[in-house]
């Protein structure tokens, strides 16, 4: 028995599987705190539940619920007219139409925010009309609606994405096959293909709800407070820490309900048909009238999602940038880009040793605990946020009390650092798992065989195979670094500015002409992920 | 000659089935013999060489390589530190890395000149010279399959296990290459494991097969014992058509097809069957005759014979059959 057990110490038990379960373990501690926070009543519960509460849950779902909406109607019809037509710009259009993912969502606020003002003169008919009710419906409304509008103008490419993956990849016999039965295009659409892609569009939905949840800026910027809002306000402007992680716990069980939800939803029935390879389908030429309403389907979301705040940022960062770009700015972007280049190297490193231990040693329990070190992306920003905060006030206190009295680690960049790892790590071991995975494991033992160690395998074998990997995943947690706003508020030490948090503040500040300046850089690092995404999908594996 | 590896009372079982993999594994090889590993898909051949390499962990047992144990109770040894070459069906060869750099791969500890002087040499014996250059998605089927033989050659492991080596070449190239895999192995005085399900080959190469059949060690002898004298109807049929035969007291044997013999009448211990029916398979023919001695059929009324085509047959008449285990062609 004890010889059983050494032994099995000896293979599943190294430095590779030590440091993934002690790293793993480490990455969920904040999590663990925030699920643990659920049962932790803070003394400004109960004036929470009494008042704002409800409303924060109302409008949470209230946003959620249209938002979700009317991304599908902006993704859905575009994705379909791609996939089976061909219409002036229809090569063009299936490609950008994801390019409103560049954009975060609080860059899109501060261009829309400019209508609240520019309606000022109706409201005020409005109010000589109905009068001050009348008044305030219609601003709640414009409110509402443009927040509504910007939201889902840049994330319907999740929706986009998944549909259009769905529509072009649906066999061209069961079309063919409902159009025989006598049904038109419309009936094949609504009685075939959209069934078909439910799935699909759950996934893409699904992600488009945990963005609304996440979104801190831009409800911020338009008054809308929603759960996430509320965990700022409780914490900082009812100073309740307490209140503020049981409100984050109740945000992580939503998130991790729609999570079960969205693969419970797949269900048993099949939707797609790997065995067969469909042949390409030919698509239906579109001329006049109709090609000009399928552009205009694509253009529509583009423009609103896309090209209206890119082009609104250019005009505004041509007149300001000679006022932004001083001294200050530019150690703003130095700091920017030195935390997200370290944290993104120590992300893709992390994911290089789950990945490699996971291959190592193929069981079951290690796949899992890496599985599970990588939730954290599900759970929002300022949610993470507050699970380190605790964790590191908790520490803190300990040192305190051992040592000199001094806090070690609040303020800390480390702990900025540690927050992105626990929120990010997903970002890049999914990739890295992926290009591991496409390695074929007879080259590891191969390597074995003659004579090179596990460190000497990853490093001449491995590495040199995932090196584009390995780029594309630290460019997109570099970008999401970059770009990432509700945590980086949270937990940066006093002074420090991000690209992301500059532009907020400049917005904030009213300053809206010079918060583009920032916005369009951000944009910019945007695409760049967006081009390793295309890499990382498109580009063939040797 | 002394024993150069070693399976003693070996068992593997993996976590995912019931079933174990391998077990009750006593085998033992001695310096620069060449054993073939034959056996169905499924019987267990592929894990023995992993657990000889160092990649699966034994259950139970041990291995020793040379005077010590690399795997047991208490002994580990990892697969880098075994000295044990593994050459792989696909190759395995390193796509990122050229001819030269796959060779040299495993010989990183020697000199520059050294493994120059090593790498000349036996890409010359394999008929690389001029390749070194070369990426491995640049080589043929046979080139790819050579340079990871010699790759695993070089850096002159006490064993060495080929998996499948021909698998994936056609049947052309895989009789040229027998004939080189062997010289080689020879020429380096290795002791080699070869796993294979083609007959072909281990007939070529092996100095001795060992059977597996369900994880177990059905028989082990010389490729002329086991063709000539299979134990049982699986180690017969792994070898081409045999015919299962009853004698006197009631034993059965396999007798192949150019061991079978129809004679005339008078000629003592033949026995007289009828035909029933029977078709021609290539270079045999497949007759269904009944004994006429009842007490021979056995419970089987029907016998099924492999003969040589050279043979005339008719449906309905009798034919004399005797048969001579250990005639030599």
């Amino acid at each position: 028995m004890i010889a059983v057990l050494n032994r099995y110490l000896r293979r599943e038990l190294d430095l590779w599987s030590l440091a993934t379960v002690l790293l793993g373990l480490i990455l969920l501690v904040p999590l663990f705190t925030v699920a643990i926070g659920l049962g932790d009543i803070g003394p400004k519960w109960d004036h929470l539940k009494s008042t704002v509460l409800s409303g924060y849950v109302f409008n949470t779902l209230l946003l959620v619920i249209l938002v979700t909406a009317l991304a599908t109607l902006f993704a859905v019809p575009a994705a379909w007219v791609i996939s089976v037509f061909e219409f002036p710009g229809h090569r063009v259009f299936a490609w950008v139409l994801i390019l409103p993912l560049a954009i975060p969502t609080y860059v899109s606020a501060f261009v829309y925010f400019q209508f609240t003002e520019a309606a000022i003169p109706l409201l005020v008919n409005i109010r000589n009309v109905w009068g001050i009710e009348g008044f305030q419906v219609a601003e709640i409304v414009l409110r509402y609606g443009l927040l509504t509008v910007l939201m889902a103008s840049v994330l319907y490419p999740y929706i986009y994405i998944s549909a259009r993956a769905s529509f072009s990849q649906q066999r061209q016999r069961l079309i063919e096959a409902a159009h025989t039965l006598g049904h038109g295009l419309w009936s094949v659409f609504f009685s075939v293909a959209l069934p078909l892609a439910r799935p699909a569009l759950v996934g893409g939905g699904s992600l488009v709800v945990m963005e609304v949840i996440n979104d801190y800026g831009a409800v911020h910027f338009f008054g809308v407070p929603t759960l996430t809002e509320g965990i700022f306000r409780t914490w900082f402007g009812l100073g309740d820490l307490s209140s503020a992680l049981r409100l984050a716990g109740l945000i992580m069980l939503v998130v991790f309900m729609i999570l079960l939800l969205e693969r419970a939803q797949r269900g048993r029935a099949r939707y797609a048909d790997p065995g067969h390879r469909s042949k390409p389908r030919t698509l239906r030429k579109l001329r006049g009238l109709q090609g000009a309403f399928a552009t205009g389907l694509c253009l529509i979301p583009l423009t609103l999602g896309f090209l209206f705040p890119t082009g609104q940022l250019v005009i505004w960062a041509y007149r300001s940038w000679g006022k932004v770009f001083r001294t200050e700015f530019a150690m703003h972007l130095l700091n920017s880009f030195i935390l997200a280049i370290v944290a993104a190297l120590v992300l893709t490193s992390i994911a290089l040793l789950f990945s490699y231990s996971v291959k190592l040693h193929p069981v079951r329990w290690l796949k899992s605990i890496t599985g599970i070190a990588a939730l954290g992306y599900a759970a929002p920003g300022a949610v993470v946020a507050v699970g380190v905060m605790v964790v590191i006030g908790s520490l803190d206190r300990m040192t305190a009390s051992i040592g000199n009295g001094a806090f070690l680690l609040s303020g800390n960049l480390l702990v900025i650092g540690f927050a992105y790892c626990v929120r990010f790590l997903a970002v890049s071991l999914q990739p890295v798992n992926g290009g591991m995975s496409r390695i074929c494991g007879s080259l590891d033992e191969a390597s074995r065989s003659l004579g090179r160690g596990k460190l000497a395998t990853l490093w001449h074998i491995n590495l040199p195979l995932l090196r584009g990997t390995l780029v594309a995943a630290f460019t997109l947690v570099f970008v999401d670094i970059l770009k990432e706003l509700p945590l980086t508020m949270i937990l940066r030490p006093t002074n420090f500015e991000t690209m992301a948090t500059t532009a907020f503040s400049l917005a904030k500040e009213g300053r809206i002409h010079e918060c583009a300046v920032p916005s369009l850089i951000l944009l910019a690092a945007g695409g760049l992920g967006l081009m390793a995404i295309d890499r990382l999908i498109l580009t063939p594996q040797r | 000659m002394s024993v150069s590896l070693e399976f003693r009372e070996v068992a593997k079982c993996y976590s995912a089935s019931d079933q174990p993999a391998v077990q009750d594994i006593n085998l033992s090889l001695n310096e620069g013999e060449i054993l073939a590993l034959v056996g169905a898909s499924g019987s267990g051949k592929t894990t023995l060489l992993r657990l000889a390499v160092g990649l699966e962990t034994p259950d139970t047992g041990q291995i020793i390589l040379g005077e010590r144990i690399v795997a047991g109770p208490a002994h580990w040894v990892p697969p880098e530190r075994r000295g044990i070459g593994l050459v792989f069906q696909d190759g395995a060869l390193f796509p990122h890395l050229n001819v030269e750099a796959n060779l040299t791969y495993g010989i990183y500890k020697l000199s520059r000149d050294e493994g120059k002087a090593i790498t000349e040499r036996l890409l010359e014996m394999v008929g690389l010279s001029g390749k070194e250059k070369r990426y491995p998605h640049e080589l043929s089927g046979g080139e790819r399959q050579r340079l990871g033989i010699v790759r695993a050659l070089a850096p002159q492991p006490r064993v060495i296990l080929l998996d499948e080596p021909f698998g994936n070449l056609d049947p052309a190239l895989r009789c040229t290459m027998r004939e080189e895999v062997r010289s080689l192995l020879v020429e380096f005085k290795t002791t080699v494991i070869l796993v294979t399900h083609d007959p072909g080959d281990s007939l070529a190469i092996a100095h001795r097969i060992a059977v597996l059949c369900d994880g177990r060690i059905d028989q082990t002898g010389t490729p002329e014992e086991i063709y000539r004298n299979p134990k049982s109807e699986y180690c017969a049929g792994l070898f081409g058509p045999a015919n299962c035969l009853v004698d006197d007291s009631g034993k059965q044997q396999w007798v192949r097809p150019d061991q079978l013999f129809v004679v005339n009448e008078n000629q003592t211990d033949a026995i007289e069957t009828r035909v029933l029916s029977f078709h021609q398979t290539g270079r045999h023919t497949e007759v269904a005759v009944r004994p006429r001695d009842t007490a021979l059929a056995g419970d089987q009324k029907v016998w099924r014979l492999y003969l040589e085509s050279t043979h005339l047959v008719e449906e309905g008449s009798s034919i004399w059959v005797t048969w001579n285990p250990f005639r030599k062609e």
